[in-house]
Formats: C-alpha cells, structure tokens, sequence
C-alpha cells in the first residue's frame, strides 16, 4: 500500500542526517553556553546589519530563560522556546541513538509530519508570528534586536 | 561611531550577503520548507554551507562567510559601547 503523504515531513528531514542532527545540537549547547558565560555567540546577520530581528532571534535566549524555570520571560522573548527544545531534544536523540532506534525516531517523526502537517505548520507558523510582532510590537522586536 | 563599530559593521554586511547567497542555494537544493528553516536559523543555513560546500563548490564562500564572523565578533568586543548598540543579536 503507498504511504500516504499528506503533507510534507521538515522535521523527519533533519533527523535522517545523523551529522546534521548533531552538529545542530552541539551548535545550540555551545549557543547556549555562550549567552550563559557573558560571552559573545552566533551574530544573526540579519539583526546585526539591518537592526531588524530575524524570525529566529530571541531564541537562544528564551530557551536559557525556559532552562531556569522562567517560563513568562522566555514566552515574553520567543513563545517557540518549547518547541525548540523539544526538536534539540529530538537532535540530539537522532545523533546519539544507535541505528535501529533512531531509524525508528526519524520512522516515528515523519509519520506524525506526514498525518498532522506539524512540521510545515510550525515552520510557516513561525513567519507568521515573526511579522505578527513586527506589525504589532515593534519596539519590543527591536528591542530584542539590540540584544 | 568609533572605527571598530564601522569595521563590524561591514563584515556584518559582507555575512549577510553571503548569508543570502547561500540561503538561495538551500532553497534551491533543498526545497521552501527547509529554505524558510534556513531563513528562521542562520546558523543551520551555515551547517547546511558548509556540510554542503564541497558538492557545490562553495568552500571558499564558507571560509570567507566563517572570517567575516569570527572578525565581526572580534570587532564587536573591541568596539565596546557603540558597536554593542547596533550588533547585539544572539538569536
């Protein structure tokens, strides 16, 4: 019988590079750290050159604020703090895991995509929320810009 | 504006055209959805560069892309005050 693809798998994509996987989890516990020792991380390029925040940024700031419990400052910074989380969290399981249990990870996360369209809803979500606070909060977003 | 802040300021420039670039050939390689997670994350779009530099012949792109972020951050840390209103970002 076809699989049936309703909508089509980001996350699952991501995950099916083991490398992939894990340098991105590295690169955000390394972010992370960074911003928890004062320290100078990952420079948006958009928000530094053109002052205006990119739909990531705040991220990493709201996800060591969700880290320590501050569930109202990271929502206030970036309210996908929980969703990354849990796609590092699925990173990280996809770059360590032996073979078979990733595959059936990497199995699991397509289907869910593929039924529900999370994946391709989070991720235009995502854009959608950015000009959202743009439109609706600017100064806060430019705010977050200036760090 | 010291000259430190001005410095920085255009190797944020030069990291933002690359930034483009390279995010033309995710979207180009890899399809809108993961093109818009490249847009979201600049970080996974320079993962993606440089995991992907060999195959598309973008390696020196990448090298340059990588200096112009190691000198920006360098530059942002001397340029104290003024160069840290205008760059803050962390994303």
């Amino acid at each position: 019988m076809p699989e049936r693809k309703l909508f089509p798998p980001v996350l699952a994509l991501l995950l099916q590079n083991r490398r992939l996987a894990g340098i991105i989890s590295f690169t955000a516990v390394l972010q992370a750290g960074l911003l928890l020792a004062g320290l100078p991380g990952w420079p948006c390029p958009v928000a530094h050159t053109l002052g205006v925040p990119c739909p990531g940024c705040g991220l990493t700031r709201a996800t060591v604020a969700l880290a320590r419990g501050d569930w109202q400052a990271a929502l206030a910074l970036h309210a996908y703090a929980p969703v990354l989380v849990l796609v590092l969290a699925l990173c990280a399981g996809a770059g360590l895991l032996p073979a078979r249990p990733r595959a059936a990870l990497v199995g699991a996360v397509a289907a869910v995509e593929r039924r529900t369209g999370l994946g391709a809803a989070l991720t235009l979500g995502l854009v959608v929320y950015w000009l959202a606070r743009l439109l609706f909060a600017p100064a806060a977003m430019l705010r977050l810009a200036r760090g | 504006m010291n000259v430190f802040a001005l410095l920085a300021m255009l190797t944020g420039l030069g990291s933002l055209i690359i930034f483009i670039i390279v995010l033309i050939k995710l979207f180009q390689n890899e399809g809108a959805l993961k093109g818009i997670l490249g847009l979201i994350c600049s970080i996974y779009t320079f993962i993606w560069g440089w995991m992907n530099a060999g195959r598309l012949n973008i390696r020196n792109l990448m090298l340059i892309w990588t200096a112009l972020i190691i000198l920006g951050i360098v530059l942002n840390l001397l340029g104290g005050g003024m160069a840290a209103m205008q760059t803050p970002t962390t994303p």
